[in-house]
């Protein structure tokens, strides 16, 4: 990895940090609040974790089986992420079937087209590192797979996201379900 | 097991799922599930709710028999 390259993700992650930092600090003026969820929604983000605490551990024990018979099929930091982004799905996924994602007051909606929006940047970054880098390294999948691996995650969640939505609708007005 | 005391309760002050969450600061979805019995709030909840019904606890929330 060359000083520009590792100063270039560094400086990513410094302003990364930053953005997030003055929204958050922004909207903490204006006195709303961020991300409010209810006791029972607090609750059902703990089984999240649990989820996503297996689901890693379990993607890493097969994955070492898997690199140990048949070889390794991607580099070490994308096997890494691969774990990450399974855990991060199994915890979105859980929390979305248990209505525990969406923080009081906010619309699911607006969620759903961000992650739409930065699995469609993610698509391009990946395609654009792929070009430089290219697609395969000696039979390995190379570091650009990451950003197609992210963008595959948050198509996912929003594909859950649309069919708890419809699941949910077509409840409605059964005796136990409100609009 | 199902909250029908609380969900009479909800009905007799004409109000919604969504009305109530939104009166004890939580979402519909709470409300929903503490209604079927698919969720125990907590104490301080429970409060809230009774003071949003104008019930008392044992009213909404004490077991039956």
């Amino acid at each position: 990895m060359s000083n520009s390259y590792v100063l270039g993700i560094a400086v990513g992650i410094a302003f990364g940090i930053m953005f997030v930092a003055f929204i958050f600090s922004y909207l903490k003026k204006k006195g709303k609040d961020i991300c409010e969820y209810d006791e029972r929604q607090k609750l059902a983000q703990l089984k999240g974790w649990k989820a996503a605490f297996i689901a890693a551990v379990c993607f890493d024990i097969i994955n070492a089986v898997a690199v140990d018979i048949f070889g390794p099929w991607a580099g070490m930091i994308t096997m890494s992420c691969c774990s990450l982004f399974i855990g991060v799905g199994a915890y979105g996924i859980v929390c979305i079937i248990k209505d525990a994602y969406t923080p009081l007051h906010k619309r699911a909606g607006r969620y759903m087209l961000l992650f739409l929006a930065i699995a469609a940047l993610n698509a391009v970054t990946g395609m654009m590192n792929c070009k430089n880098i290219g697609f395969f390294d000696e039979g390995r999948l190379t570091v650009g797979w990451i950003n197609f691996f992210a963008a595959a995650l948050l198509i996912i969640i929003d594909i859950v996201y649309a069919i708890d939505v419809i699941i949910k609708r077509s409840r409605a007005g059964e005796p136990d379900e409100e609009d | 097991m199902k909250n029908l005391r609380m969900k009479a309760a909800r009905a007799a002050m004409d109000m919604s799922q969504q009305q109530l969450a939104d009166a004890v600061g939580v979402s519909r979805q709470t409300v929903n599930a503490i209604e079927k019995g698919d969720y125990n709030p907590t104490i301080n909840l429970c409060i809230a709710i009774c003071r949003a019904l104008g019930r008392t606890l044992d009213e909404l929330f004490w077991e039956e028999g």
